[in-house]
């Protein structure tokens, strides 16, 4: 965090402006097993957690005919720096210059985002094709965790 | 359902239909509907759950975005810098090139995009200086052009006024994930200098020469394809274009009937870090000519072309990116065979003779690597440059570059890095002196 700020001020005396602090990342849980969810009907047969991570890089994902489309949480909240590093093996640095990258090139925006896992559960569980994530502990009924060909479901990386 | 409930599940559908969810999921707006309905009765039986719940959820996925709304994405990037040339006494360079170091406003870019189900629209405009003071090999030792004006604003003082280019104007329709479609303005996909484009992204402070030069066209007005098929760790695409190609009105006016065609084809690899390996082609004629009225035998008025240059030109280009952690890697070979026809060769600019068929091409290669250290990213580039032909007689060039890139913040690069530039001609005077520059440059997205 001290770096940071001295980053900051930096950029601050360098460009002559004041530079406002981004959001506050959260301390990260670093043991929090997460589990990528969908709705019940939602078809994923042969989806493998490459085309997870393409599809939480902005790739397009099909499967039957039928377009995922991912729901995240807020840059900075402790469950999205989680699940970047476990998903996409990225800081939220790393994260924040994709998108920034991504959308100068004109590729897209980034996922649409949800403040709390109780809206991402009624989402995902209300309409086909959307794909979320959600810690283990709050998993329910309402919603299908999705299982790929490696059987890997629960999201975990030392 | 009460009134209230039935508007939050019609923000819900209208959600829904901007996320691309109606037009490719099998269910219909009233199934949807019905599904939304039943997880509103639901939420409203849970403990904590209110009617809050749902109104929260809209407006973080977009409750404004209704069936018949648009929203409108608007941003862009921005650089400034400091540039000074390095250039020993006797140099002939100086005649070109400013000797006193400059700060520098580089690139103004403005974005407009939104999405509408599996439509997209993307324009992107450059805000420019220009013409004012406009600069050209052309016309040195005449009156730089002046774009002063009375301004009725401020008491009719003087001010400066510049210009707009559009950079990208397109829509776009996915249809399939093999299958999107482009048509408008949109920038060549070929390499990757080219479609990094904005100078937050591009690790460098300027183009390599070899991309500079254009040997592909920089940007097209037609329709371009594209898709990708993956498998695994690996995702094959592909481009295929057809455009009016290049020439001075290219972007609304055709001057030759034959149209360009390109392409470009990928292989991206997540094996051991993230490899793109491409390879893009490009072949069209490109055609300058002067427009004017004459009267054909009957005495009726025509449109009649004086061809000032015309050929047929074939670019190929190969490129490789390796992300590997914090180590970038990228390279890019581009060549481009130009074969001017009877009618359109050209004079060569201040030499006796004809410009003759040429193949220029260049490479790069391109290290950087991200330290731990603040995020401080050194970088080292090598290029090699074949003109083929040029009017300063330079057969070829070479070119080195390091420097350090730092994004203290993910909108934010901070480059600054050191050009030495060399030549090779057996009969020019310039191959006898270098180029030096240093720049420095900052860079943001807003």
């Amino acid at each position: 965090m001290a770096i940071q700020g001295v980053t900051r001020l930096l950029l601050a005396l360098a460009i002559g402006v004041s530079v406002p602090a981004g959001a506050p990342a959260s301390a990260a849980e670093p043991n929090a097993r997460y589990v990528i969810i969908v709705a019940p009907s939602t078809r994923t047969d042969g989806l493998q957690l490459d085309d997870l991570r393409r599809l939480f890089l902005g790739v397009r994902v099909d499967v039957d005919g039928q377009r995922l489309v991912p729901l995240n949480f807020p840059v900075g909240s402790s469950d999205r720096v989680a699940f970047d590093r476990k998903l996409l093996d990225m800081s939220p640095d790393s994260v924040g210059r994709y998108w920034v990258d991504r959308k100068i090139r004109g590729e897209g925006e980034p996922p649409r985002t949800v403040t709390s896992a109780r809206v991402m559960k009624q989402l995902v569980a209300a309409v086909p094709g959307l794909v979320g994530y959600i810690r283990v502990d709050q998993l329910d009924p309402s919603v299908r965790v999705i299982v790929d060909r490696s059987g890997v479901a629960v999201l975990e990386r030392p | 359902m009460s009134d209230a409930m039935n508007a939050r599940v019609s923000h819900l559908v209208g959600v829904s239909a901007a996320l691309g969810l109606l037009g490719s999921a099998p269910s219909s707006a009233d199934t949807l509907s019905a599904t939304v309905a039943a997880t509103s009765s639901a939420a409203t039986t849970a403990p904590d759950a209110s009617a809050g719940l749902l109104d929260g959820a809209l407006s973080d996925v977009g409750g404004e975005l209704l069936p018949s709304g648009m929203e409108l994405q608007l941003y862009g990037f921005a650089d400034v810098g400091y540039r000074q040339f390095v250039l020993d006494a006797r140099s002939p360079w100086r005649a070109f090139l400013p000797d006193n170091g400059s700060f520098v406003v580089g690139n103004l870019n403005l974005y407009l995009s939104s999405s509408f189900d599996a439509w997209r629209s993307l324009l992107e405009v450059r805000f420019l200086y220009l013409p004012n003071g406009s600069f050209s090999w052309d016309n040195i030792g005449a009156a730089y052009p002046e774009t002063s004006t009375a301004d009725p604003a401020e008491n009719f003082r003087q001010l400066q006024w510049g210009g707009i280019e559009i950079e990208r104007a397109w829509l776009s329709y996915e249809l399939h994930p093999l299958l999107t479609i482009r048509a408008g303005q949109w920038l060549t996909p070929y390499g990757i200098w080219n479609v990094d484009h904005g100078s937050p992204t591009i690790i460098a402070v300027t183009r390599p020469h070899t991309v500079g030069e254009a040997l592909f066209p920089e940007r097209q007005v037609g329709i371009e394809l594209s898709g990708a098929l993956s498998s695994g760790a690996h995702r094959f695409g592909y481009h295929a274009t057809l455009s009016n190609g290049r020439g001075p009105f290219a972007y609304y006016f055709d001057l030759d009937d034959n149209k360009a065609v390109g392409g470009r084809v990928f292989w991206e690899s997540s094996v051991l870090g993230q490899l793109t390996v491409g390879a893009s082609v490009y072949f069209g004629r490109a055609t300058s000519a002067k427009l004017q009225l004459v009267p054909d035998a009957e005495r009726v008025i025509r449109r009649d072309a004086i061809i000032t240059s015309q050929y047929d030109e074939l670019s190929l280009a190969g490129d490789l990116r390796w992300i590997w952690g914090d180590l970038t890697v990228q390279g890019e070979i581009i060549t481009n065979q130009r074969k001017y026809t009877p009618a359109g060769r050209p004079r060569l600019p201040r030499l006796p003779g004809f410009v003759p068929d040429e193949t220029p091409w260049g490479a790069y290669a391109l290290v950087a690597y991200r330290l731990p250290l603040f995020g401080l990213m050194p970088y080292f580039s090598a290029e090699y440059y074949n003109y083929w032909t040029d009017s300063l007689m330079l057969r070829s060039l070479t070119g080195y570059i390091a420097g350090i890139n730092w994004r203290p913040h993910p909108r934010v690069t901070l480059k600054i890095e050191y050009q030495l530039y060399s030549f090779q001609s057996s009969e020019s005077p310039f191959t006898q002196h270098d180029i030096g520059s240093f720049s420095t440059q900052a860079a943001w997205a807003f």
